[in-house]
């Protein structure tokens, strides 16, 4: 019995750096709700340090300017992989939507963010995912998550005030600008305001 | 361009004229119609029978960069005489600026300001809109012109990120005053930080001479304060919803048009303004204090639709043509004349009128602003 309660306790212990994610569901800003499998996702986005293209003063920063490809790669090369959309939004979410808004209007996304891990943790006891830079996700450029012009252009009207119809909540405006942000890039686009964490299976 | 020039007397014989003006000037034209061998001509328009499918010129001679203005300022009238390539070209800045006295607002920019550049064309030219967003900008952009038949007004073929740049093209189908501003969901959010501007394409034959133009475009800011940051606000979603703004104002922020950044103009001058109201949400009602527009083309339309008029409706996402004759020195004031936006939330500009003063025009006679004092 304790033996069993243990083997669980440390086959749910997420790796160092990372949180466990409960089970959960979430609104994703077009479709149904959606049930999110439990997982871990690094507590704070990789840093320069850490991916090694910036070093000295630097390295507490996000990494960024990093394609999908590369990000792809440093999880994969750890036994991680990228967070899928459904689940960096799931975790997103736990941040109230004003506030959301706030951390987008004072931290300013991109060259100059802030270093990684002076945001607060949300609920899930995950930092730093609004206002520091957008993250790369797993499945960025799958229909359901990513209305780009040269996908379903006439599906969730990224570029239109149509963006309205079937939006699931349209006073989420945080949701609405990183599906725009999604519809932007390509696989090996990398941006001074674009980096990642890795997310891993439980 | 049916209209040839004002009359000042409300007469029946000034009536007539007006109309027999009009009926030369619709043979002429249809004259011209049928000696080029256009059909669905933007003149055949005029006349409330014809519903014209437009198609582009057969022939575009050459091409130019178009001359891009930041308010209060326009480009030139166009001078040609024949349809060109015009290419624009508009980078989308995101940045922090003053809206009102200590009050910093994060803004997105066509070209740097709210409101963006003046874009002016004419009736027929082939715009090749290039629009690039700068580099450090945190999201992607994209327009849509009112001047433009085609997806989004342009806004499908123009999502651009930070750092690129996207092309289309668009021939200016429709001559009038039109509205432009960023179509990225979540739009209200875009249009509310800025993102709008106008553009003008003059009718074939131009517009009546006058001798100042100016752009004035009207707006609202929805704020509320950023939590540990003196003097910063941010958009405040809410408000926006509720239609209540914090400011509304003339180019955009409170006093751009006061002080020393006040419109000029002299006595005996025909003035010309583009208004254009951005919203996101509130129409205008546009007057000017102590003038009255001789004429109006009303929604921004290629024609000048009223004469004598005090106060004029702009829609929200529309545009006006004001012109008026100068007679008299002073200071005119623009307002939007819900007069607690002017008041209380800054929806006022200056025009300082310099010149002789007649005193058959105006002259107070008794009292505190006596006779002593001319209008300053």
């Amino acid at each position: 019995m304790l033996a069993a309660a243990l083997f669980a306790l440390i086959a749910v212990t997420p790796p160092a750096g990372m949180v466990k994610i409960p089970a959960g569901a979430y609104v994703p800003i077009y479709g149904q709700p959606a049930q999110v499998a439990a997982f871990a996702l690094d507590r704070m986005p990789v840093t320069r340090g850490e991916f090694q293209s910036v070093v000295g003063e630097d390295a507490r920063r996000p990494a960024v300017g990093i394609t999908w490809f590369e990000a792809k790669q440093y999880c994969e090369a750890r036994g991680k992989r990228l967070p899928t959309t459904a689940e960096w939004e799931r975790v997103a979410s736990a941040t109230p939507i004003h506030e959301q808004m706030s951390l987008y209007a004072t931290r300013r996304i991109g060259a100059n963010a802030g270093t990684v891990g002076r945001g607060e943790r949300n609920r899930f006891g995950v930092a730093d995912l609004h206002g520091l830079v957008w993250e790369w996700t797993l499945d960025f450029d799958a229909p359901a998550h990513n209305a780009s012009h040269h996908a379903h252009a006439e599906h969730n009207g990224v570029s239109c005030a149509s963006a309205a119809i079937g939006a699931t909540n349209t006073n989420n405006y945080p949701a609405f600008l990183r599906n725009a942000v999604r519809a932007g890039l390509e696989r090996n686009t990398a941006t001074a305001s674009l980096g990642f964490r890795c997310a891993a299976n439980l | 361009m049916l209209i040839k020039s004002v009359s000042l007397r409300p007469s029946a014989v000034a009536t007539k004229r007006a109309l027999l003006a009009s009926l030369i000037a619709t043979i002429g034209v249809l004259a011209t119609v049928s000696a080029t061998g256009c059909t669905g001509n933007a003149d055949a328009a005029e006349s409330p029978s014809v519903v014209p499918v437009r198609t582009p010129p057969a022939k575009i001679e050459g091409e130019e960069i178009a001359l891009l203005t930041d308010a209060p300022n326009v480009p030139p009238p166009i001078t040609r005489t024949h349809a060109t390539k015009v290419i624009v070209n508009l980078e989308v800045i995101e940045k922090t600026v003053e809206i009102a006295d200590s009050v910093r607002y994060p803004v997105w920019t066509f070209g740097g300001s709210v409101p963006g550049k003046f874009i002016r064309v004419r009736e027929g030219d082939l715009v090749e809109m290039h629009l690039k967003v700068a580099p450090n900008s945190m999201l992607p952009h994209n327009i849509d012109l009112h001047a433009v038949t085609g997806p989004g007004g342009g806004a499908k073929a123009s999502l651009t990120m930070a750092g690129h740049e996207s092309v289309f093209s668009f021939t200016a189908l429709n001559p009038g005053l039109y509205v432009y501003h960023c179509a990225t969901s979540p739009v209200p959010m875009h249009m509310a930080n800025g993102m709008y501007g106008m553009i003008l394409v003059e009718p074939k034959n131009g517009l009546p001479k006058v001798d100042r133009e100016y752009y004035v475009m009207q707006s609202e800011f929805y704020t509320k304060p950023v939590p540990g940051v003196a003097g910063l606000v941010q958009l405040d979603m809410d408000k926006g919803i509720e239609e209540k703004p914090t400011y509304v104002v003339f180019n955009g922020a409170v006093g751009a048009l006061t002080g020393d950044k006040a419109l000029k103009a002299s006595v005996g001058e025909r003035v010309r303004i583009f208004v254009g109201d951005a919203g996101p949400n509130l129409t205008s009602s546009f007057h000017v204090i102590g003038e009255v527009f001789d004429n109006v083309y009303q929604e921004g339309g290629s024609v000048a639709t009223q004469h004598n008029v005090q106060t004029t409706l702009i829609p929200s996402g529309g545009a006006a043509v004001v012109e008026f004759g100068v007679e008299n020195p002073g200071e005119l004031v623009l307002v939007d004349h819900s007069i607690f936006r002017a008041f209380h939330k800054g929806a006022l500009g200056m025009m300082r009128v310099e010149g002789k003063a007649n005193a058959n025009v105006f002259a107070a006679i008794k009292g505190i602003g006596g006779a002593a004092k001319h209008a300053e």
